[in-house]
């Protein structure tokens, strides 16, 4: 079918092909971002996401589900903030959550694409900066009621004027950050994938024409909401609603965050103005930030087949009162939004989808922890131990849990010797252990413990909810066992802390459990067999096998005794 | 050759126009800081190829106008070949210049036949300017990004267009942005009237002429400077001068200097002077030198000040010192600690030639921040309170002190009382002089004040931040003068809670509606021996409350009649010459310091003046 556009027909498989590539070169973007940032945050942590945006600002394609609501968000701020006065060559610096943004360190960049007079897509590019400002290294600030004390917030720079760097700006920028080196190369890399991104997509425009790609951009969104559309088809109309709740250290209070979600047959819209009321520390999240983590549970609905773009938005929208947890004004304080309460917000959409069609997957984030130290005499460094605290992917239907929930992990897990080499604190142990996975008819993935010797006269910064957070089960499926933290001396004061600021550190030696993942489906209803596997593993006790899948074991645990398993299955009502 | 007269002329309408500069930002301006008391200043500055120099300078207080100079020389380094007429430009990074973050400092280039000659620049305190901390002064704050964004040289306009994107990224980073708005705006505009007069001075005499000027007026300084060193014996002279805390757990941070006079000019070396410090009290060299050419302007009122007198000093400052930290060092409150211990010990050096000329150029700090939102407009507001930090007058010979400021501070004015209420949540119970607290000597140091202020009309609980300096070191006395009584602050006088803030309060409780703050300010130094005062002198200070008839006694000799209204000749000669004897070598403490000291080690003791009220 030719569709017509701007007097030029192009046929939907050319349209298609464009759309492809500019999933790519967004892709490509990222990957030489990636391999040319100087900074832990982006070549290890992988905490970046590029996108090609279309002259309104939606997204048409990403590297980063994730971040679509903050790229959305962004990009549409920007543009429409010099809707009149952008010039080809302009390069747009922000990080303000007035801005779509969130985070302080997670600086958006936005240059345009000129054809002519007129801007054909923009290129954005966020990534965490190592730093800039704030009261501690990397805005990480557990005691942080408002924005300014994790950081200085940038409202829209032209950072390049029609090609030329604007010194005055950029000095600022680099005087604001505690590491300018390493600041001013991070954005030397993403300006410069951010021109291969320009060079591929100026090469298109030479083979297909401006006005094919600009008919590209339309044609990549309304595809993703075409797709959804048909996805959605067989799931339940009505109304749903779900909550997930996070508990605030040290004080122990219940955050909820509550989704109201309303599927019809072509839309889903999804409210979160019941969600409890801003709270005076680091958890909150903007709107562009809860945008993008509800957005990703909905195409966790789909799997990886459905792209991610702002055709998305087209079909879902995402709306919350100001001054609530899941919609922070922009003074608020939203450091710690990727983990908390990003994960509440991804829990509570993705719950109330699970009713609207049935579950196919369990939760699909665990608990996370702030953990680092540094020495007393050096403000600069953070050790980032929060690495090794190792939380379990819940498991799916027809798949148990494996490594670390994926949509939440796209950080590189570095070898232990390599990371040991870099920072001054050792690992002594890490591994699986046993009886933390959720039972199910598939289980979710073990917690990994690992074990962490610090020097001397460190100070530690701590925030995590407590043995009270963990992973839920899924369709008759256990929760995954609690993460631990335990000091090497127990009946040291701070033990039981949960927040800790820059402190002296309870003991040298501690040791960190992540939370298991959940199973999915009855435990009993598990195949025997898998169940011996993972008590060959050491991932299931005999014990537990016993107590929780009714698998009863014999030859020392080393084969499943199929008589007294159906007898301990049908006590057990399976 | 320039006319003189025509040089004096120019020279007097450069002073003019900077007062008229800094006038115009005072009644524009919309935060009480600028309009109220006066926290800014202006001057003139000029740049003929080499160094920005400071042509005239008004309304300034000490570690404005010189710290602006630095900050004015950073501008034009760093826009060397990118400065346009129409251009603005903003910094506020101490380390580019300047003092500390809260001074901003806006400069305009003024174009006149194609060449930036002249820079009518102000430079002002901004109540906020982000940072984890309101206002940027915190006893957490360790490194220079705790105090607020730090501006590089930055073009606020160009070419005669504002910046948005540059204005939006300084109103965002303000909790008063409406403030901020209104004070830039004023900053910008008391600029273009300096341009505009620089203009019709060009237009009326020529460039060349008033280049010629200018230089005349900097020679004419610096002639006459040197010509009064010549006057000052040569020599070395060593003094020090301690702060009682950085407020980051290290105490009695000491300045040491020697100054060197050598014919006719003058070497400041500040070796020796204490590291720098973990907390917010650093003094940048921006700030440092505005403290030594204060000493040298106040030793010499008769010599017009500008970049021509400073030419005569040189100075030393060791790297990593209070005096001169490394980046990225915290420097928020060096505009008065440790800038008030380096003003102090440059002029008890000075003390040690020109005695007659010596006399307190610094203040000591005791301030009191409050943070909240007023239940009146529903806005949150930073209320740094003026009249609760006033009082360092000393004596001079042949002047008493009077008044609240050091001389070199007193562009600053007190806010009115009633006006403060107006503008803040707060009522003043009481602020009134307090009797014995002015430091004795032949001519003696101004009373200090108490000041209670209650809230009311908050909204929320208020928070407050106390900060007491001098407690322990107060300000010199001079020539054989004693030394001010000494500061402290009192956090709920006359209740169960009272509590004592001897040097800072940070976590104490909120206050609420109803709750009152106290604080016990004392004055500048005496200058000259109390025993030499005019007996008269001392009797109307009795009269008027200042000294009371037990002080008289104590620390002048005097005895008063028990009527309060005479001097008993006889006693007095005989108490003056025991009290000579008594003291001849060993150290004595006037009785308003023994009062505030007595005060200061029981903190549960209800003050002398709560009782009396």
């Amino acid at each position: 079918m030719a569709l017509p556009v701007d007097k030029v027909e192009i046929n939907s498989i050319d349209l298609e092909i464009l759309r492809r590539k500019l999933v790519a070169v967004a892709g490509e973007m990222g990957l030489q971002l990636r391999k040319t940032a100087q900074s832990v945050e982006i070549n290890s942590e992988l905490d970046y996401a590029t996108a090609i945006v279309d002259r309104s600002g939606a997204v048409v394609a990403t590297d980063n589900p994730l971040q679509l609501g903050t790229l959305s968000g962004t990009a549409r701020a920007v543009v429409n903030h010099f809707r009149f006065n952008m010039r080809p060559g302009d390069v747009v610096v922000t990080n303000a959550p007035e801005y779509g943004g969130t985070r302080a360190v997670d600086l958006a960049v936005i240059a345009p694409l000129f054809v002519g007079n007129s801007a054909v897509l923009y290129f954005v590019i966020r990534a965490r900066m190592p730093d800039l400002g704030g009261m501690y290294v990397g805005g990480f600030n557990p005691e942080a009621t408002e924005f300014f004390a994790e950081g200085v917030p940038v409202t829209p720079l032209k950072l390049y004027r029609e090609g030329r760097e604007s010194r005055d700006v950029m000095t600022t920028l680099l005087l604001n950050s505690r590491f300018p080196d390493t600041f001013r190369l991070t954005l030397d890399s993403l300006i410069a994938a951010m021109r291969t991104g320009e060079k591929r997509v100026r090469d298109l425009i030479g083979g297909y024409g401006a006005d094919a790609l600009r008919a590209a951009l339309n044609h990549a969104q309304a595809y993703v909401a075409k797709r959804i559309r048909a996805e959605m088809r067989g799931w339940a109309v009505g109304s749903y609603s779900a909550e997930s709740a996070l508990v605030r250290a040290p004080s122990g209070d219940v955050v909820h965050v509550r989704a109201d979600v309303i599927v019809s047959e072509d839309s889903i819209r999804i409210d979160f103005s019941r969600s409890d009321p801003q709270a005076a520390c680091f958890v909150n999240s903007t709107l562009s930030n809860t945008m993008g983590f509800a957005a990703t549970a909905v195409l966790a609905e789909f799997g990886e087949d459905v792209p991610a773009n702002d055709g998305l938005f087209q079909v879902i929208s995402v709306t919350c009162d100001p001054g609530r947890v899941t919609s922070s004004t922009s003074g608020g304080a939203v450091g710690f939004s990727a983990a908390h309460c990003g994960a509440e917000i991804l829990e509570s959409v993705s719950r109330a989808l699970r009713v609207a069609r049935s579950a196919i997957h369990g939760d699909l984030s665990t608990p996370r922890m702030l953990l680092s130290c540094r020495p007393g005499d050096d403000r600069r460094c953070r050790v980032s131990l929060e690495t090794w605290v190792i939380g379990g992917a819940s498991a799916s239907a027809g798949l148990d849990g494996w490594n670390r929930p994926a949509l939440l992990s796209r950080s590189i897990l570095p070898s232990v010797e390599e990371w040991e080499r870099a920072w001054p604190v050792s690992v002594r142990k890490l591994e699986f252990v046993t009886d933390t996975a959720g039972a199910g008819r598939w289980r979710g993935a073990p917690a990994t413990e690992a074990v962490l010797r610090t020097p001397d006269s460190h100070l530690i910064t701590l925030w995590w909810q407590g043995p009270v957070s963990q992973t839920h089960g899924t369709a008759g499926g256990d929760a995954g066992a609690s993460p631990r933290l335990d000091w090497d001396d127990a009946a040291n004061s701070g033990a039981e802390s949960t927040l800790i600021v820059d402190g002296p550190m309870p003991a040298n030696l501690l040791r960190v459990v992540g939370a298991g993942g959940a199973g999915f489906g009855p435990a009993i209803s598990r195949d025997p067999t898998s169940v011996l596997a993972d008590v060959l593993d050491g991932i299931v006790s005999i014990e537990a096998a016993a107590e929780q899948y009714g698998v009863v074991l014999s030859s020392k645990g080393r084969a499943v005794d199929a008589k007294a398993t159906a007898r301990r299955r049908a006590a057990k009502g399976g | 050759m320039v006319d003189v007269v025509t040089a004096e002329i120019v020279r007097n309408f450069m002073e003019s126009t900077a007062a008229e500069v800094v006038q115009s930002l005072v009644r524009s301006a919309v935060s009480p800081i600028f309009n109220e008391a006066h926290d800014c200043s202006a001057g003139i500055f000029f740049f003929d190829g080499e160094t920005a120099q400071i042509i005239a300078r008004a309304d300034a207080t000490p570690v404005h106008i010189y710290g602006a100079l630095t900050s004015v020389q950073a501008c034009l380094d760093f826009f060397e070949g990118d400065l346009n007429p129409g251009d603005v430009i903003l910094v506020s990074d101490p380390y580019y210049g300047g003092t500390h973050i809260a001074d901003f400092t806006v400069v305009t280039p003024v174009f006149y036949d194609g060449q930036p000659m002249f820079f009518p620049s102000v430079r002002a305190h901004m109540l906020d300017s982000g940072g984890p901390s309101p206002s940027g002064f915190s006893v957490n704050s360790r490194e220079i990004w705790h105090e607020g964004l730090r501006f590089a040289p930055m073009k606020l306009v160009e070419k005669g267009e504002m910046r948005q994107e540059v204005w939006d990224l300084l109103i965002r980073n303000t909790r008063l942005p409406e403030t901020a708005k209104g004070d830039l705006n004023a900053m910008v505009g008391a600029c273009a009237i300096g341009e505009e007069r620089i203009r019709a001075i060009c237009d009326r005499y020529g460039l060349a002429t008033i280049r010629d000027c200018v230089h005349w007026t900097f020679d004419y300084s610096e002639r006459m400077f040197r010509e009064r060193i010549r006057s000052w014996p040569n020599g070395t002279y060593r003094a020090e001068s301690t702060l009682d805390t950085d407020f980051a757990g290290r105490h009695d941070l000491t300045v040491r200097t020697a100054v060197t006079v050598k014919d006719d000019s003058i070497e400041v070396d500040f070796a020796g002077t204490d590291p720098q410090s973990q907390g917010i009290v650093n003094s940048v060299p921006g700030n440092t030198m505005s403290y030594v050419f204060t000493v040298f302007a106040s030793l010499c009122p008769d010599i017009p000040i500008n970049s021509g007198l400073f030419r005569a000093i040189s100075a030393n400052l060791p790297f990593g010192s209070l005096v001169n930290p490394a980046a990225p060092a915290c420097a928020a409150y060096a505009t008065i600690c440790i800038g008030c211990d380096i003003g102090d010990a440059v002029m008890k050096a000075c003390e040690q030639f020109v005695p007659d000329k010596a006399g307190t150029v610094s203040i000591d700090l005791c301030l009191w921040w409050s943070y909240g939102v007023d239940d009146r407009t529903g806005q949150f507001f930073i209320h740094y309170d003026y009249n609760k930090s006033p009082v360092s007058a000393g004596g001079v010979k042949g002047q008493d002190g009077w008044g609240a400021w050091a001389p070199p501070f007193c562009a600053l004015t007190l806010p009115s009382v009633e006006v403060t209420e107006v503008q803040y949540p707060c009522l003043y119970r009481r602020f009134e002089m307090t009797t014995d607290s002015a430091a004795p000597g032949q001519w003696r140091g101004a009373p200090g004040m108490v000041c209670e202020r209650e809230v009311r009309h908050a909204a929320t609980p208020v928070l407050n931040q106390a900060w007491i300096q001098a407690l322990r070191h107060p300000l010199h006395g001079y020539a054989g003068g004693c030394p001010g009584s000494g500061n402290l602050a009192v956090m709920l006088p006359g209740t169960d809670h009272e509590q004592l803030v001897p040097e800072i309060s940070f976590e104490n409780p909120p206050m609420r509606n109803g709750d009152r703050s106290l604080i016990d300010k004392g004055g500048g130094g005496g200058w000259g021996d109390p025993l030499d005062r005019d007996v008269e002198a001392v009797l109307l200070d009795v009269v008027d409350e200042y000294v009371s008839v037990e002080g008289a006694r104590h620390d002048y000799g005097v005895v008063i009649d028990e009527n309060g209204k005479s001097v008993n000749t006889e006693a007095t000669t005989r108490e003056r010459q025991r009290l000579r004897k008594a003291r001849s070598g060993t150290d004595w403490t006037a009785l308003g310091r023994q009062q505030l000291l007595q005060r200061a080690c029981i903190p549960r003791q209800r003050s002398q003046e709560q009782n009396h009220a």
